[in-house]
């Protein structure tokens, strides 16, 4: 089902991509065959959640691997149904949108899927190389060219440092795989080792956005189209943790626990850091950018503590944020094609202008704060309890003093959305099939918050592979 | 039950919210049936209550979130059934209060807040607390922020960022609590009654005071204690009418009643360990919060700062660690609960007619308009502590208590001349606002108003003539807390 996912994902990129020109004028098409390739791997990927064995000596098949293709595909699913809000298509082509993201789900599901040093580069980089062209996508204008050009060469920075730290590794171990590095390494691993793991794990972070490797995010947020922003917050992000997370088990072997101690030393500053800077913002793109960083920062610490509450956290905390992100951003996207710009000053009395829009993005931003009852409160809270469970008092200080701060700049988007009067603004309209989109995923937001019992048992039963 | 009680306002709310109602019509009438109704259920469970025997009634557990050991586990008992029936008599008092307002909005953030409340005082999981005391927040700070007085942005973030600052250190103690206790129990469990059996292990731990200060933080922002109070006289002054009956009628409450729920109750050892301190915090909080009332220029203001002194008592009785303290305690609070939102509704209703909120625009309201001023002349006297009211029972209470206790008796001496000073606060309130000769016209109470106010005048009188009407379900709840922790101090 594995080998099945990857040639569909394959071969349904490059159909989309020669289709594309044909349908410059019905950009729903293609956006629907789209959605149905991802649909169909998403339940193939449940399918291959009971796979075993590796296909070529360099993709997993197991219950990581479906779990990666499920929560993918269900990304590219809704980025898919997203590109819809736009009812006239984007300026530079449909087809081509649906193409790019396709290629970049297949990247992340070969990332989080490979038991290869070479793999996991070759994923990372199908997934850059379709966000690069993203997040410029919107090429007319200023900021888009600006964000893709930052994007890509910082990006090209991290991949680069990816690849000697993946060299020096090889030098130090004799292998690129997973199995035969692991071997290599002890719980005091040579000065080479240490070197390359620290250059990986800087190439990772460039592509989580941990501070200090996240300097390109709000730019690139801020000038790619929200739908676009919204998938790169998302989709590498998704890949990137799961895949480190099958380093952390698989390949690092006793030299874990000292990465997982930098991996806490990066989430704490970017936590802290993120939040200090966010709460300058009053651009929502530049904002929730910042916000990502943070997020990142918890997921980290639960990545960090190693344990099966800190894994089935993070694997929560990627659910919860692909439907809270996406909402959010979906909002943003139905808003900016209606001529508002995704600004404070552009949102006051929002709320007021069109009460059920006001409702649907409050919901995304209390639950992007943690506010109970909502998905990202959960997802902070197991974060919260593996660290308990590891016993890393300081670090759960850190991040519960954090989410004061974190409440404090996302209810400035609240207060925009209410408290500020509309002035003589008129009513806001968005289309049907923005508003169905954002009620679906609120309700999604509040189901996992409320109800996330079956959702967690079967990540338990995902994430308990990495565990062996 | 319990459920009911719970989640009738909050799915009430939705709807209330839903409806296409722009003037509120249907709204307000929802909230006040909700309200009603959920009233004589409370008042239902809470004479059915055996008192005779104590322990938890109605309870509801549900597996919920099993990889951490949380489940959703309610119940009701002598401490927490006051509070639970006192939450819906103030949400109809404060719709009756709002009568005017054509905000659904407004309404349905009401109905959540009762709904949340009672979770609160129901919860018997400590994740299933802090999801209820987090979900009270976000619906007050828009009642402040949006209906609120001329300061209102600035009231509500205050507001806000002082209750998280003591829940995320409280839910950080929470986490430490269960991984912690998680030997002595043999398995990961945030439920608050399993916790309780395994309170001797947990005061012997290492940790345990900076298990006790992640609690007591939050509890004493909430209660609130000087010198972490300051967030009150803004929230308090600035918020609509509706939202100061709740902000003093009930959430106060939280932090009293999360001192005995989880810090006497868990941490006994260290409540007498740092009982000096706490004695003197309250000490403090009676006197400075009398003397700071006695300042006010600002009639609302004026109350919001009694409130400081008023809950001083309650910290008093707790730190006594004494039954007479803690009797007087949840007293007190309930007493408080009546008569300054008593006071509230009859100052927000005076405030709307005059304009302003100066004591010094306003004089002989009394002559002007002599039921409001009448009922506003009671409880001002419940507010000093006029034996005969309800206030008297618990101040008195938890003063003895107080006494009785060592590490408090040096401070009550003290805590005294709190009682000297805020009379002399609210006699001179009296004197100002309610004596002399009617200067301006004042419209008096209207009938909706009236019934507004009757339930808490009743209240405030019976409580202070008929204490056994409430003394049995405080020792229910207080006594089976007591024996365990003279247990674990042995």
């Amino acid at each position: 089902m594995t080998l099945a996912v990857i040639i569909l994902l394959a071969l349904g990129g490059l159909a989309l991509a020669l289709a594309a020109p044909n349908f410059d004028e019905r950009p729903t098409v293609l956006g629907g065959i789209s959605g149905t390739i991802f649909g169909v791997t998403l339940l193939l990927g449940f399918a291959a959640m009971h796979e075993s064995g590796v296909l070529y000596g360099a993709v997993q098949q197991g219950p990581l691997t479906g779990l990666a293709i499920v929560l993918l595909s269900l990304v590219g699913l809704l980025a898919a149904a997203g590109a819809a809000i736009r009812e006239n298509g984007f300026a530079a082509g449909s087809g081509e949108v649906h193409a790019l993201m396709m290629w970049g789900i297949l990247g992340g599901v070969l990332l989080v899927g490979s038991a290869h040093l070479l793999m996991f580069f070759l994923g990372l980089e199908l997934s850059a190389y379709s966000t690069y062209v993203l997040v410029g996508y919107d090429r007319d204008r200023r900021f888009g060219t600006e964000a893709a050009a930052k994007y890509l060469m910082l990006g090209a920075v991290g991949s680069a440092l990816l690849l000697f730290g993946m060299a020096l590794l090889y030098a130090e171990t004799g292998s690129i795989a997973y199995a035969g590095i692991a071997a290599g390494l002890s719980a005091h691993p040579s000065a080479l080792a240490v070197g390359g793991l620290a250059l990986m794990l800087v190439g990772i972070g460039f592509k989580l956005a941990w501070v200090p490797f996240h300097a390109w995010a709000p730019d690139a947020y801020q000038g790619a189209l929200p739908l676009m922003a919204g998938y790169l917050s998302v989709a590498p992000k998704t890949a990137v943790a799961l895949g480190l997370a099958v380093m952390l088990t698989q390949a690092f072997g006793d030299a874990a626990g000292m990465v997982r101690g930098w991996i806490t030393a990066l989430a704490a500053v970017s936590v802290v850091l993120g939040s200090f800077w966010a709460m300058g913002q009053g651009d929502i793109k530049r904002l929730l950018a910042y916000s990502t960083i943070v997020h990142m920062g918890f997921l980290g610490m639960g990545l960090a503590s190693g344990t099966l509450t800190g894994y089935v956290a993070v694997a929560y905390y990627l659910a919860a944020y692909i439907v809270t992100s996406l909402g959010m951003f979906f909002s943003l996207e139905a808003l900016e094609a209606h001529g508002i710009a995704s600004n404070l000053e552009a949102w006051k009395g929002l709320g007021r202008r069109n009460p059920m829009v006001g409702v649907l993005i409050a919901v995304f931003v209390l639950s992007l704060a943690g506010a109970p009852l909502l998905a990202g409160f959960l997802a902070k809270l197991y974060v919260f309890a593996a660290l308990a469970q590891a016993g890393s008092w300081a670090a759960l200080i850190v991040a519960v003093i954090m989410v004061i701060f974190g409440y404090f700049f996302y209810f400035r988007i609240l207060t925009a959305l209410f408290l500020e009067e509309p002035g003589e603004k008129p009513a806001v309209e968005v289309s049907a099939t923005a508003i169905s989109l954002m009620f679906i995923l609120a309700a999604a937001v509040f189901v996992l918050g409320v109800w996330p019992s079956p959702l967690m048992q079967w990540l338990k039963t995902a994430v308990a592979s990495l565990m062996i | 039950m319990t459920l009911l009680l719970i989640f009738l306002p909050i799915v009430a709310a939705a709807l209330v919210g839903l409806l296409p109602d722009p003037k509120a019509e249907a709204g307000k009438r929802i909230a006040l049936g909700v309200a009603l109704f959920t009233l004589l259920a409370s008042v239902g469970v809470y004479f059915a209550y055996p008192v005779g025997s104590g322990g938890f009634v109605s309870q509801f557990r549900l597996d919920w979130l099993r990889l951490i050991g949380s489940s959703f586990h309610v119940g009701l008992d002598g401490l927490s059934l006051p509070f639970v029936a006192l939450t819906p008599l103030l949400t109809a008092v404060s719709v009756l209060a709002s009568w005017r307002k054509t905000d659904k909005g407004f309404f349905a953030l009401m109905l959540l807040l009762q709904g949340a409340l009672v979770g609160l005082f129901a919860a018997l999981d400590l994740i299933v607390f802090f999801l209820f005391f987090e979900a009270v927040l976000v619906p007050m700070y828009f009642m402040i922020a949006i209906w609120g007085y001329e300061e209102r942005r600035y009231a509500a973030v205050k507001f806000l960022i002082y209750s998280l600052v003591g829940s995320v250190f409280m839910l950080a103690a929470m986490l430490a609590t269960a991984y912690l206790a998680q030997p002595a129990l043999g398995e990961l469990s945030f439920d608050y009654l399993k916790l309780l059996s395994a309170s001797g292990y947990l005061a012997a731990l290492p940790a345990a005071a900076w298990l006790f200060w992640g609690f007591a933080i939050a509890f004493l922002i909430k209660l609130p204690a000087v010198p972490v109070h300051t967030w009150l006289p803004h929230a308090h002054t600035q918020a609509p009418t509706a939202g100061s009956i709740f902000l003093a009628g009930l959430l106060l409450k939280m932090g009293g009643y999360g001192l005995i729920r989880f810090n006497l109750a868990l941490f006994p050892g260290e409540l007498k360990h740092f009982s000096g301190l706490l004695a003197i915090v309250a000490f403090v909080s009676i006197v400075y919060g009398a003397y700071v009332t006695l300042a006010q220029r600002d009639l609302k203001r004026l109350i919001a700062n009694s409130s400081v002194n008023h809950m001083g008592y309650v910290l008093l009785g707790i730190a006594s660690m004494t039954a007479v303290g803690l009797h007087g305690a949840v007293y007190q609070m309930v007493a408080h609960g009546v008569i300054t939102g008593l006071m509230f509704l009859m100052v927000g209703l005076l405030a709307e007619r005059t304009h302003t909120r100066e004591i010094a625009a306003m004089k002989g309201v009394y002559p002007a308009a002599p039921k409001l001023g009448g009922v506003l002349w009671l409880a001002l006297l419940g507010g000093l502590g006029l034996p005969g009211l309800a206030g008297f029972l618990g101040e008195f209470q938890s003063l003895w208590g107080g006494f009785l206790g060592v590490m408090t008796r040096p401070y009550v001496w003290w805590a005294v001349f709190g009682i000297v000073i805020l009379a002399g606060a609210m006699l001179w309130t009296i004197q100002r606002v309610l004596l002399g000769k009617a200067e301006t016209e004042v419209a008096d109470l209207e009938p909706y108003e009236v019934y507004a106010a009757a339930p808490l005048v009743f209240l405030a009188v019976l409580l202070g003539l008929v204490p056994a009407l409430l003394t049995p379900w405080i020792d229910a709840g207080i006594q089976p807390i007591l024996t365990l922790v003279q247990e674990v101090l042995k």
